[in-house]
């Protein structure tokens, strides 16, 4: 189980950071004082709070965990600490594991710690319906922040250049965070010849809900009557808008940028 | 059993040969020595039996466990100082070797082992704070964690003064006594003199020779060096003594003193030979051939 003792000294490397400890205070000071500021804001309920928190989690989350991961792996084999790691007895595959996970630890601590605090303030503030569901909307947020990190992680085990590297984080952001959806649009439209009268294919739904932002809200559409994810609920609904479906896309993005960073660090020479 | 089995093992780059059918056994409890100018593959060869690299063509074992197919299980039983390391910036030394044992699942005293190779009272500052030789002595002190039967060690005395030098010699004598191979990689050939059973000689990716020190000296011109002193000595009589016949090297100490290994049928032609040129033969002896002269006669040129 030498995963374990990768993520134990990722976690304990990065614990010792400055960057970290100044992200937990943003966070926290982010997040509390959203949670304070929402009664100029926002309706006054606390499902309105996780909302408007869920919208700010969803934007910064990404950053933040493409920023934990995406020179992880490639930092430690272009100085050469990697070899230090890579000459006890375990394999790639554990220390990529290992080290996803301990990025994955280090992003989510100060966020799920921020929103908690910011969750225990809001119910005391604005009232306790629907405070049950907030461990659900953390949980939700947990994989949401790991799909990013997992991703970047991958990146930095796939490559060592430099350039590369910048390239990936970036045009991964802008696709997976900025763009989905106006590329699945595009595409939808170019194969209908540019007549909106033809609508929406199901095919076209299914990639709009596996963009991680998208799957993100449909976990919290389930727990939580927020307006943003509402427009896939009707009676002619695919199965794959269901709540499991979103959960199942998550896990997916994190199993399948792995495997493709494995393939690349696995086949390479150090 | 044998701690290192290599069977033509060969790494080929577009443009160069890093190593060519490389195939040499280190049995248990052997210091092995191993050779070679910059650049000749000794680097190469360590990182694939780390399997940082993976060959082109042949394989190898750690006590019976193929590098690549099974690596993790043959880095189970070894304790390795690598080439091109750099520690982790934010940990202190007792984190170093605290994540060498529960990666190794050892139950060694991290403050034990810092002891042992001299950073102890360091133990607790972030490594990146460390000199380059104690950053080698901590990352030795990981290769020691969880008592492995093989110790693989790249240029272990780089950054060390000849003290720290000797407190590593006489901790590979220490681990060496309890039972453990050593194979370790140097240019510093009185080093590797003062401790290794065995050496190999590598160069340019082959194997030139492996070998005792003792068998070393007696392949070549059964073990003895040539000292003649010569006045009147000069670069053309240098060159014509190089010319004879089963002359391996020849060069000039001090100006007037030919230094020189050869076969011992050639020392007679020697002799000879200067006598006809006209040099004064002023005296005449022997000495027991260092490691050095032993290395410079099998790869033809000095080190570097």
């Amino acid at each position: 189980m030498s995963w374990r003792d990768v993520a134990y000294k990722d976690v304990n490397d990065a614990s010792r950071s400055r960057t970290l400890w100044l992200l937990f205070g943003l966070l926290s000071v982010l997040f509390v004082g959203y949670a304070a500021a929402y009664t100029y804001v926002g309706d006054g309920t606390f499902a309105g709070f996780v909302a408007g928190s869920a919208g700010l989690v969803g934007g910064i989350l990404p950053i933040l965990g493409i920023l934990a991961g995406y020179r992880s792996i490639s930092d430690d084999r272009a100085d050469g600490s990697l070899l230090l790691s890579m000459a006890l007895p375990q394999s790639r595959t554990e220390l990529l594991i290992g080290t996803a996970l301990g990025r994955v630890v280090v992003l989510l601590v100060p966020t799920l710690l921020g929103l908690s605090i910011a969750g225990l303030y809001a119910a005391l503030r604005y009232g306790t319906e629907g405070a049950i569901a907030y461990p659900w909307f953390l949980f939700a947020t947990a994989l949401y922040g790991a799909s990013f990190v997992a991703a970047a992680v991958a990146l930095s085990a796939a490559t060592a250049n430099d350039r590369r590297l910048t390239y990936g984080a970036v045009v991964g952001y802008l696709l997976l965070v900025v763009l989905w959806r106006d590329l699945t649009a595009f595409a939808v439209a170019f194969l209908h010849r540019f007549d909106p009268g033809m609508g929406m294919p199901d095919w076209a739904l299914l990639v709009q809900l596996a963009q991680p932002s998208e799957a993100y809200a449909r976990l919290l559409d389930a727990r939580f009557d927020i307006d943003r994810a509402s427009r896939y609920v009707g009676d002619s609904a695919p199965a794959f808008v269901d709540w499991w479906a979103a959960l199942a896309i998550l896990v997916g993005w994190i199993a399948a940028s792995l495997a493709v960073g494995y393939r690349r660090f696995e086949s390479g020479d150090l | 059993m044998t701690a290192i089995a290599a069977d033509g093992l060969s790494k080929r780059y577009a443009t160069v040969t890093a190593l060519d059918r490389i195939s040499l056994s280190v049995e248990e409890g052997e210091i092995f020595g191993f050779l070679g100018p910059n650049g000749a593959g000794k680097s190469t060869f360590i990182n694939v039996l780390l399997d940082f690299v993976r060959p082109t063509d042949g394989s190898v074992e750690l006590f019976g466990h193929d590098c690549q197919t099974e690596g993790v299980a043959a880095r189970d039983r070894i304790g390795v100082l690598p080439e091109g390391y750099s520690v982790f910036d934010r940990l202190t030394g007792r984190q170093h070797v605290e994540y060498a044992r529960r990666s190794k699942d050892a139950d060694d005293d991290p403050i034990e082992i810092l002891d042992r190779v001299g950073v102890r009272e360091a133990a607790d500052r972030p490594a990146s704070d460390y000199s380059k030789g104690m950053k080698q002595r901590l990352v030795l002190g990981m290769s020691l964690v969880g008592d492995p039967d093989l110790l693989i060690l790249d240029e272990p005395t780089t950054g060390l003064d000849p003290n720290g030098a000797a407190e590593i010699r006489s901790i590979l004598r220490e681990e060496r006594d309890r039972g453990a191979a050593i194979f370790f990689s140097s240019h510093i050939l009185e080093q590797v003199e003062a401790i290794c059973d065995r050496v190999a000689i590598l160069q340019d990716g082959d194997l030139v020779a492996v070998d005792t020190i003792d068998g070393l000296r007696q392949s070549i011109g059964g073990g003895t060096k040539l000292l003649i002193d010569v006045d009147g000595l000069d670069e053309e009589t240098v060159e014509t003594v190089r010319a004879v016949d089963g002359v391996e090297t020849a060069t000039v100490r001090d100006g007037t003193t030919l230094e020189m290994t050869c076969t011992n049928d050639a020392k007679m032609n020697v002799v000879v030979e200067l006598q006809r040129l006209g040099a004064d033969v002023v005296n005449f002896r022997t000495e027991e051939a260092s490691l050095e002269d032993m290395f410079v006669a099998y790869t033809g040129g000095g080190r570097e």
